[in-house]
């Protein structure tokens, strides 16, 4: 089980003007054994960091972040290197997780060899087994990473991250890359060695419709905070925070039928800078159409709004209920 | 017309034999037009468009026609190309990380492509491409911020706006959207769209995606590749509604708006392609002849075109 409590990230950049921005705030999550987590937001928000966090790639400022019970953020440099291998990320950007200068097959033989899984001969064998379980050839094994396509590196990204057979696996749009039929493959595989060998997963994705289908939870991110949690079904079902909901409305549907004019705009795209740290408030009220005065003193805190669903708006109980509608949504007007 | 594309073949000498990335493509693009390519990962989209900027690596032999404005871009010195590259097309990458200068702020980028294909002056480069992030719906204080500052959206769109910096007469975007939410991926298509129809005279774009959403909001046509090959294309309202290939209607028939359902078998290998039709050993449809005979592209109404016996 992965328990992640409070943890919060601030950058600080710049050599001459030093600033600080606060990237994550607070944010607290739960995810069972051999399920899944869906972590969806606006671009920007803070989901990436999240991930990074949660495999100890970066350092939480505050917080803390427990595995099996293990505390992640306390544990010593050697412990951790033995735990390494068990909890994973598939990045990105698949890019970053090859060496350009080696071909394929070093890149994914490596982590056989380092933790010691398989050795000589063995290796060659399990290496084909996984390129052909994502759907590439073994003639691609022989290429450097610049030599296949997107969709091909991140399926060999994926591939290596499920060699080692991690009990955890924080995946960061791992099919962003993929025309919807071999994504539907890749999330067909990844669902079915989840059943197999039960791993507790963090889905991080901006299409709401993979995300839904992936995941038994949902945590929607608004600039760095949770804002929204809950059962896939009741998030879907009856989302209560009001950028959720703005998010669910805005499924894009191919129907070129119906024009090309857009219809998303519940949500105004205003510049998401008003120094929201001065303001003091709720995250979304320059934004929200039901922001009111409370808004803008108070920051909502996380709340329950129905049994294992906590959302983080004043006015959640004013909203009236709505179905969101993804499956076969039409969204051009 | 704008851009036409005569038997492109893209093969990349390998180890195991000859890559077959594109196999005989032949596109056309009109002045003012937005024509979407679709299509399995890895059928050869990003190559087709190396192939057109010539950005494509030495191990590529490259053969076909590209006219562009009636004047071969594949015969082209290098010094000439260069020239085309950036003020009349230029390519928005699909791999941000590795086409960013880890080194240099976005500004900094953003500004550089300004003051060589716009000729604008320091100060004035560095204001607009300001206001091009802005565009991109990253707020201009960001300009100084290096590309591992940013996150992979925000990457991505400073790889648009260095894109639009050259305003190209053809812009090839490639996954523009990629890893974008909904309430972004919106804002860029509308960023793409003002760029090209909203300018006088409209602009061209080819836009190559694997979001058919995207796709059906911004495209005027839709080509459809497979395994190297155009296998269809015609007008997008009318490959939507009406689509003939059995690819494309898998592809169709994928969205996860209806389920994960996936079109089954995997992508064949671009070095030892299925003789006859490459679809036929995953092809519902496909009959005897398909397993021999290689079908070639068959007029099926005004602008649209089928590579396929029975379509
Ligand atoms: N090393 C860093 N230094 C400074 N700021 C950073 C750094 N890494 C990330 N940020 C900032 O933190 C914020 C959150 O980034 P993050 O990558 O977590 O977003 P995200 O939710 O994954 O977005 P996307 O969907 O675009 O990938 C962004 O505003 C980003 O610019
Ligand atoms: N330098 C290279 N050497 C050998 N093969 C290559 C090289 N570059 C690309 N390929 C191969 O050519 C084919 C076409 O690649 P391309 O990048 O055009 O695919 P794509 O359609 O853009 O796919 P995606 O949607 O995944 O980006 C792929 O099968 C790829 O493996
Ligand atoms: S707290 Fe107020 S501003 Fe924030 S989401 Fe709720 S209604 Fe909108
Ligand atoms: S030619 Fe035959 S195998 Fe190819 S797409 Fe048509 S029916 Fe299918
Ligand atoms: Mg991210
Ligand atoms: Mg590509």
């Amino acid at each position: 089980m992965l328990e992640v409590v409070g943890i919060e990230k601030v950058f600080t950049s710049g050599i001459f003007r030093r600033r600080s921005i606060e990237v994550v705030r607070g944010v607290s999550f739960r995810v069972n054994k051999g399920q899944t987590l869906g972590l969806v937001g606006e671009s920007g928000c803070g989901k990436t960091t999240v991930g990074k966090m949660i495999v100890r790639l970066i350092e939480p400022t505050a917080g803390r972040i427990l595995f099996n019970g293990i505390e992640l953020t306390r544990l010593d440099p050697r412990k951790l290197r033995k735990l390494r291998p068990k909890i994973q990320i598939i990045f990105q950007d698949p890019d970053m997780a090859f060496n350009p200068r080696w071909k394929i097959r070093d890149s994914l033989g490596e982590p056989f060899k380092l933790n010691r899984l398989a050795r000589g001969r063995e290796i060659i064998d399990r290496v084909l087994e996984l390129i052909e379980t994502v759907g590439l050839h073994p003639e691609h094994l022989n290429r450097y990473p610049f030599e296949l396509s997107g969709g091909q590196l991140q399926r060999v990204a994926l591939a290596r991250v499920l060699a080692l057979q991690p009990e955890l696996i924080v995946a960061d749009e791992p099919t962003s890359s993929l025309d919807v039929s071999v994504q539907a493959q890749v999330l067909t595989l990844l669902k079915e060695l989840q059943r197999r060998f039960q791993f507790t997963c963090v889905f991080i994705s901006h299409d709401l419709n993979v995300a839904r289908w992936m995941s038994d939870r949902i945590a929607v991110m608004y600039r760095g905070k949770i804002v929204e949690e809950g059962k896939t079904e009741s998030i879907f079902g009856s989302p209560r925070h009001p950028y959720t909901r703005a998010l669910l409305g805005a499924i894009l549907v191919p129907d070129p039928e119906a024009g090309r004019t857009w219809r998303v705009a519940s949500l105004n795209h205003v510049s998401p800078e008003v120094n929201l740290e001065k303001a003091g408030g709720c995250s979304f009220q320059d934004r929200c159409p039901h922001a009111e005065k409370i808004c803008r003193e108070k920051e909502p805190p996380l709340a329950v709004s129905a049994p294992d669903h906590r959302v983080a708006c004043h006015r959640f109980k004013d909203l009236v209920p709505v179905q969101a509608n993804v499956t076969g949504k039409v969204c051009f007007l | 017309m704008l851009l036409k594309i005569t038997s492109l073949r893209v093969y990349f000498k390998s180890a195991d034999g000859f890559v077959k990335a594109a196999d005989g493509v032949d596109l056309e693009l009109y002045p003012g037009e937005i024509l979407g390519l679709v299509g399995e990962t890895g059928s050869g989209k990003t190559v087709l468009g190396l192939a057109i900027t010539r950005l494509l690596p030495k191990t590529a032999a490259v053969s076909g026609e590209v006219l562009y404005r009636g004047q071969n871009l594949l015969a082209l010195p290098e010094e000439e190309m260069r020239k085309v590259r950036g003020r009349q097309v230029s390519m928005i990458f699909q791999n941000p990380l590795s086409s960013l200068n880890p080194a240099l702020s976005i500004g900094e980028q953003i500004a550089e492509v300004l003051r060589e294909h716009q000729g604008l002056k320091r100060k004035a480069a560095w204001q607009r491409a300001g206001e091009l992030l802005e565009l991109t719906g990253i707020p201009a204080k960001w300009i100084r911020s290096y590309p591992h500052e940013l996150s992979g959206g925000m990457r991505q769109r400073a790889m648009i706006a260095i894109g639009l910096a050259c305003a190209p007469s053809l812009l090839i975007a490639d996954e523009p959207t990629r890893g974008l939410d909904v309430t972004i991926q919106v804002q860029i298509v509308e960023l793409l769209h003002a760029v090209t129809k909203g300018v006088s005279p409209p602009r061209s774009m080819l836009l190559i995606t694997h979001d058919l959403g995207v796709a059906a909001a911004l495209t005027d046509r839709l080509a459809v590749m497979y395994a190297g090959k155009i296998v269809e294309y015609g007008r997008t309202a009318e490959v939507f509604r009406n689509p003939r290939h059995p690819y494309t209607r898998a592809l169709l028939d994928s969205h996860p708006s209806n389920g994960l359902i996936a079109t089954r078998g995997f992508s064949p290998s671009l070095i030892n392609l299925p003789p006859g039709c490459s679809f036929h050993p995953r092809c519902k449809k496909a009959r005897k002849k398909c397993a021999h005979e290689p079908p070639l592209v068959q007029r099926i109404g005004m602008d649209h075109g089928v590579r396929c016996f029975y379509a």
